[in-house]
């Protein structure tokens, strides 16, 4: 697995691993070389990189066990990596192509990597690009050093260059509120978690660095390493098989998502290519956690909709939302985006959903989110919810409470740059959330008080207005600047009228006079 | 009186225009140097301005850059407004500066000058489209050019009658916190007053009005003078518009205002909720609206004066925040809410002598108000004169 070019990287840091580099080299190269769609870039690269990291594997354990049976054997060999290396023009073409359309059929290909290859095809159709490309990607450094896995934020870099705005609601999520919403939630090993609107897959995999830093020493981490030693064999053993379930509606998404959980050492994570809002196949389930940034603005046609969601909307927000309750086990958590409409929306079915987030489910906080949060996607205003699943009975409202944050800031520029900046309330928040304190930005709004508001969650009927003190400074001390004002006006006046004496006696009919004259 | 020489004022200076960078340039925004729409001519001192460009969005448009001390006039909306900027400014093109050619105007007195015609430029600028003033209505406008010294002179005079009317709202102003403090002073924070609060409904009648349009089967109403949402304002009542409603004699009976009632809206935005206005005029059977409530006092334990002063202070703001009914921007109060205020009620003497003095002040601010209009009258009949030769 070792190549030429090995130990750019010495420090494990990403964006000084030349890597960032290479990633806006080959989208160069893609870009000039005809493929000017970043979604194809995107799964042309994939299908290259999990062809040389398949390869690479297979021999990494030929070595290690002379039993093993090699994927890339016998008619197989062929389609190994390390073929294309010395190739060019239209031989190179075939032999890639036949590769990327064979692997689907590859012997102990996992069953997400049948999904991966799944009627995958070339698209770099000019002979001196794919040889670029392949070349870019044989150049890059791949391999762990002192820990840190670079391959993961590689991909992650590859994928913040997707621009989706618009399309079917679809819009990558930022990083740092995932990892926010990851942090309210805190989630748990052995517990199985769920997105169901899964896109790149950042929510899973942020669950599972989330899981990962809380079971690692706290030497490993002070020296930048997240190994999750703490872990026991059957905790990891879950992780890595049962703990991940993730449903997008969109093939290449899949696609996305199944390299980058298998680039963060989730190989065998569950994704699939399904719909949960119109398709019953897996209607019914339940997980320990849900995450999710559903897609948000679109309508779906009334006969498509399951009919065991049961909730008058075609809006595909809150049949999310119902999902995600319908979805989680008793005592199951949640942590959601939703658009700003879905706290305060009049419609019969929005105060249904938010009814059953706060009966049903134990809502402990809404997040109010800057709506800068999406650029340069969308602009839209969005909060995310943060509850829990009771058991089996109604809540009653006694004494509980919905804690609210209004984030004003998360450390970047609300226009599209998003420069990093300084203002960021999310260390706030994260500090105040375990004793759900209440401060400049953040309440706290009783059960009682939102039903009595017909549910609505919208922060501007609960948020405290503050009132402004009383002139406490002494009326002997204000009369006392009153009058030196009006002795002032006095001997100002005075003297205009001495400056105006030449008017004396011309009788205009107003204006200032002095008295006695005329 | 003296009539000075007049000149077109297009003989005396040059008009120079502006212009905006393209917009889809970012380059061009955002940079140092300060440029001025209509927007920015708030008063007659121009200091910073909403946008910024750069020295490229400048060299790439047809803004210019007026050197500090120019007069800047509007001249396709917001016709009238006119200003001397402090410091250099790119202008656009809605702006003209005027730059005198010699040193025989003064800019200030430029500026005055044009403000003395305010009123014909927005007259001449009103039709169905903007169509603005051109440029030779400008240049054809003659204005009187006394010596220098004069100039001088007629300035300072404007200026001095201008400051006047300053002080005299600084100390309106000022004043305008006399009666709060003296509420603090006498009855302390409200909230603290640990002895005898009790409920609004205990020392007080509260009452809510007639609605519109309703039908009447058959019984005869009667058209009477009645209180709207929009005649009580912030701590008085705005009488210049009243309307008439429909009611049944018995109503009108029950519902007409009398001298020492409180008026207070259900609602509105936050900062206003709970403002009550004394009623103290006579309109003989006026009376209110459903969405006005009528507070009554019981005067053997609270006088109206000190009531409605008491409704301004932040513990009954914060009351009336609390219970609130919230929308996003607005807040409404019922009638059980009014009715549960808790009112601290201090002795009758202390409140008497409370309200003698509110009555003092009362008359100081009256008298305060007619010197405000009156030097408002003062500057412009300077302003009107000064051009004539008159003063």
């Amino acid at each position: 697995m070792a190549n030429g070019t090995a130990a750019i990287s010495s420090n494990g840091n990403f964006h000084s691993s030349g890597l960032r580099q290479k990633v806006d080299q080959l989208m160069d190269i893609l870009w000039s070389g005809g493929v000017n769609n970043p979604m194809d870039s995107i799964e042309q690269i994939s299908y290259l990189l999990f062809l040389r990291l398949l390869t690479e594997d297979d021999e990494r354990l030929a070595r290690l066990d002379k039993k093993y049976t090699r994927r890339f054997g016998g008619k197989f060999s062929r389609y190994a990596w390390g073929n294309f290396v010395t190739l060019t023009g239209d031989q190179l073409f075939d032999a890639v192509r036949a590769a990327i359309e064979s692997l689907y059929e590859l012997p102990g290909l996992s069953e997400t990597g049948k999904l991966l290859f799944n009627r995958a095809t070339l698209k770099i159709y000019d002979r001196p690009t794919l040889r670029a490309v392949i070349q870019a990607i044989q150049e890059m450094d791949l391999t762990a050093h002192d820990g840190h896995d670079l391959k993961g934020d590689m991909y992650e870099y590859l994928l913040s260059k997707l621009a989706l705005s618009g399309t079917n609601g679809q819009f990558r999520t930022p990083r740092h509120i995932i990892q926010m919403i990851v942090s309210l939630v805190d989630p748990q090993p052995g517990r199985r978690i769920c997105d169901p609107a899964c896109g790149t897959a950042g929510f899973l995999i942020a669950a599972y660095q989330h899981i990962l830093r809380n079971h690692t020493s706290k030497a490993s981490l002070a020296k930048g390493i997240v190994d999750g030693q703490k872990l026991e064999p059957r905790q990891w053993k879950f992780l890595e098989e049962r703990a991940f379930t993730g449903y997008d509606n969109d093939a290449n998404m899949v696609k996305i998502a199944i390299l980058n959980l298998y680039l963060h050492a989730l190989a065998r994570a569950h994704i699939e290519l399904y719909n949960p809002l119109t398709d019953s196949r897996h209607y019914g389930e339940s997980f320990d956690v849900i995450l999710a940034n559903p897609p948000f603005a679109g309508k779906i046609q009334k006969e498509s909709i399951l009919a065991d969601i049961n909730l008058p909307t075609r809006d595909t927000e809150l049949l999310f939302v119902k999902w995600f309750i319908d979805h989680l086990t008793p005592g199951g958590r949640a942590g959601v985006i939703v658009p700003a409409g879905v706290l305060f929306g009049g419609n019969k079915a929005a105060r249904k959903v938010r009814e059953l987030l706060l009966t049903d489910c134990d809502l402990q906080a809404v997040v109010n989110m800057p709506s800068g949060v999406f650029k340069p996607y969308s602009g839209v205003s969005t909060a995310a919810l943060i509850f829990e699943k009771a058991d089996s009975r109604k809540l009653s409202a006694d004494g509980r409470f919905v804690w609210f944050y209004d984030l004003t800031a998360d450390g970047y520029s609300l226009d599209d740059k998003r420069t990093q900046i300084e203002a960021n309330d999310i260390p706030d928040l994260l500090a105040k959330w375990e004793k759900r304190e209440e401060g400049p930005n953040s309440y706290r709004v009783s059960i009682e008080k939102i039903r009595e508001n017909d549910w609505s969650l919208a922060a501007g009927r609960y948020k405290p207005v503050t009132v402004e003190a009383a002139n406490h400074d002494k009326p002997k001390d204000i009369l006392d600047e009153v009058l030196k004002l009006e002795y002032e006006i006095i001997q100002r006046g005075n003297a205009l009228m001495n400056a105006l004496a030449p008017l004396r006696g011309e009788g205009q009919g107003e204006g200032p006079k002095p008295s006695g004259t005329k | 009186m003296i009539r000075w020489p007049t000149k077109p004022l297009g003989e005396l200076v040059d008009f120079i225009g502006g212009g905006t960078p393209r917009r889809d340039r970012p380059d061009y925004w955002g940079g140092e140097i300060p440029w001025a729409s209509v927007k920015d001519l708030q008063n007659q001192s121009l200091g910073t301005t909403l946008e910024h460009i750069t020295a490229e969005g400048l060299a790439n448009s047809a803004s210019n850059l007026i050197p500090g001390g120019t007069v800047i006039i509007a001249s396709r909306v917001g016709l009238g407004k006119v200003a001397v900027n402090q410091k250099p400014v790119a202008i656009n093109q809605d702006l003209k500066a005027l730059t005198p050619r010699d040193n025989n105007l003064l800019p200030r007195y430029l500026l005055l000058f044009l403000l003395s015609n305010a009123e014909y430029f927005e007259k001449a600028g009103v039709g169905a489209t903007v169509k603005g003033l051109t440029i030779a209505d400008y240049q054809n406008l003659k204005i009187p050019i006394p010596p220098l010294a004069e100039q001088e002179r007629l300035v300072k005079l404007l200026d001095e009658a201008d400051e006047l009317r300053k002080l005299r709202t600084q100390a309106n102003r000022r004043t305008a916190d006399l009666i709060p403090a003296l509420f603090h002073d006498i009855f302390g924070d409200a909230g603290h007053i640990a002895h005898n609060i009790r409920p609004l409904s205990e020392v007080a009648e509260v009452v809510s009005g007639v609605a519109k349009g309703r039908r009447f089967n058959g019984q005869k109403p009667v058209t009477v003078p009645y209180i709207r949402v929009a005649n009580v304002q912030a701590g008085y009542l705005d009488l210049a518009e009243i309307k008439t409603i429909e009611a049944l004699p018995s109503e009108v009976k029950e519902l007409t205002l009398k001298n020492g009632d409180v008026l207070l809206t259900e609602g509105g935005d936050f900062d206003k909720l709970g403002r009550g206005a004394l009623w103290e005029r006579e309109i003989p059977n006026c009376i209110h609206q459903n969405h006005v409530f009528r507070v009554r006092v019981d005067y053997s334990k609270l006088l109206p004066v000190y009531f409605e002063k008491f409704l301004q202070t932040p513990v009954a703001k914060r009351y009336f925040l609390g219970c609130a009914k919230r929308t996003t921007n607005l807040a409404s109060i019922n009638m059980t809410q009014l009715r549960g205020l808790p009112v601290p009620v201090p002795s009758l003497t202390l409140q008497r002598d409370f309200a003698a003095r509110v009555s003092e002040i009362r008359a100081m601010e009256f008298q305060q108000a007619a010197s405000r209009r009156r030097l408002d009258d003062l500057f412009h009949s300077l302003l009107h004169r000064a051009f004539q030769g008159e003063v």
